[in-house]
C-alpha cells in the first residue's frame, strides 16, 4: 500500500490519537492488542509499526487521556491494560466532531471542484 | 542474552530519556514480546512488525522536547576529552626525561617521541568521531551526561560526526563553538552543517565533582606533569 508518501504520513499521525481513544473506550486494552486491533478493523490499511504505537500511548497517558494498570499475573503473560479517563472520552467527543467536520467540509471542496464548480 | 533483548536493549540505547521512561517502554517492549511469543509469533516476525530499533526510538524521542546542552557544560566536556590527550602526553615527557638523564640514547628517544606523536596525532584524528558514531557521545560528554544526535532524534552517522569535527582538525580553538549562546539549538557552526545538536541526558545531573574535573582536570595533570618532570630538566 502506498502509505510512504507524506501525505498518508500525517493523515496518520493526526488520526492515531483519536482512533486509540476509541478503541479503548470499547473496552480496556493492551498494548499489543490495540496494534492488531487497529490494522484488522482498518482491513490493513493502517500497518503502522507496533513499536511506534507505545510512545503514543505514552503521550495519552501523560496527558491523562488514558490510565495504565498491570494485571496481577494470575495469567501467563503479564499485561498492561490501558482504560479511557473522564478527560480522555470529553477529548474523543471533541476529536471525533472535529474529524467529522473536517471529512464533510473537505468532500464538499473535492465534490464542487470535480463537477467543474462552474454555477 | 536473546535476540529480543538485544532489540530492547538497542531501542532504549538510542532513546533519549529518563530512567523512568526507559523503565516503563522497556517493560512494555517486553510484555509485547511475551504476548506474540504465547500467540506462536517468532521474535524475528514480532521484531519486523516493532519496526527497527532505531524507527521505534525516532518516534519515541519525537514526542518530547530535547533540551539542548548549553557552552559551558560542553565547554567542561571538551577540556574533560583534552585532559586525555594530555595525559597521552607523559610518555613524551618521560622518554624527554629519559634521554636528559642518558638512561636511554637520544636515536631510541626520538623514535620513541616520534611513535608518540604518531599516536597522539591518529587518536585526534580518530577520537572524537569514531566514539560519537558509536555512543553518540565521548568519555568528556559522559562525564557531562550530554549526547550527539542528529537534528531529528535519530543517533548521528559517522559522516556527520566527522563534519562536525572539522573545526577541531583545523583549528584548535573551535571558534565556531561561540555559535552556540546565540542558535536557537545551541548549534555550532559546523552542527549546523552537520544536521547534529548536543542534548542534556534527560533526568540526570552532573555532580559538581564533574564539574570540576571537566574544567580543570587538564590543569591539574599538567601541574603534576610539570612538577615530576620539571627536575630532571
Amino acid at each position: 500500500m502506498a502509505q510512504n508518501e507524506p501525505f498518508d504520513r500525517e493523515i496518520k499521525r493526526g488520526t492515531l490519537e483519536l482512533l486509540l481513544l476509541r478503541l479503548v473506550r470499547e473496552r480496556r486494552s493492551y498494548g499489543y492488542e490495540l496494534s492488531s486491533d487497529l490494522s484488522e478493523r482498518s482491513g490493513g490499511w493502517i500497518d503502522l509499526k507496533e513499536g511506534t504505537l507505545y510512545p503514543v500511548l505514552y503521550r495519552l497517558e501523560d496527558q491523562g487521556l488514558i490510565a495504565a494498570e498491570w494485571d496481577p499475573p494470575a495469567r501467563g503473560v503479564p499485561r498492561k491494560y490501558y482504560r479511557i479517563t473522564a478527560k480522555g472520552r470529553k477529548r474523543l467527543d471533541e476529536l471525533t466532531e472535529s474529524w467529522k467536520t473536517w471529512v464533510r467540509v473537505v468532500n464538499t471542496v473535492l465534490d464542487g471542484t470535480a463537477e467543474g464548480g462552474e454555477q | 542474552m536473546s535476540q529480543s533483548d538485544r532489540y530492547i536493549e538497542e531501542v532504549m540505547r538510542l532513546v533519549v530519556a529518563t530512567r523512568e521512561e526507559r523503565e516503563r517502554f522497556a517493560a512494555d517492549l517486553r510484555a509485547h514480546f511475551e504476548e506474540g511469543l504465547s500467540r506462536n509469533q517468532t521474535t524475528a516476525e514480532l521484531i519486523f512488525k516493532l519496526g527497527t530499533a532505531e524507527a521505534v526510538a525516532e518516534a519515541f524521542n519525537a514526542e518530547r522536547p530535547l533540551a539542548y546542552a548549553g557552552f559551558w557544560r560542553r565547554l567542561a566536556a571538551f577540556f574533560a576529552d583534552i585532559s586525555i590527550f594530555v595525559l597521552a602526553a607523559i610518555p613524551v615527557v618521560m622518554t624527554v626525561v629519559a634521554m636528559e638523564a642518558h638512561a636511554i640514547n637520544d636515536k631510541v628517544g626520538v623514535a620513541l617521541m616520534l611513535l608518540c606523536a604518531l599516536a597522539i596525532f591518529g587518536l585526534s584524528l580518530t577520537y572524537f568521531p569514531l566514539l560519537e558514531a558509536r555512543f553518540g557521545k565521548t568519555l568528556g560528554k559522559q562525564l557531562m551526561r550530554i549526547r550527539v544526535i542528529e537534528e531529528n532524534g535519530r543517533p548521528l552517522q559517522l559522516r556527520q560526526a566527522v563534519i562536525r569535527r572539522l573545526s577541531f582538525y583545523f583549528d584548535l580553538l573551535a571558534v565556531d563553538a561561540i555559535f552556540i549562546p546565540f542558535t536557537p539549538k545551541k548549534q555550532r557552526a559546523l552542527d549546523i552543517l552537520a544536521k547534529t545538536v548536543v542534548i542534556e541526558e534527560p533526568g540526570e545531573e552532573v555532580p559538581a565533582w564533574a564539574w570540576a574535573a571537566g574544567l580543570f582536570g587538564w590543569l591539574a595533570i599538567v601541574l603534576v606533569i610539570v612538577t615530576v618532570a620539571l627536575p630532571y630538566l
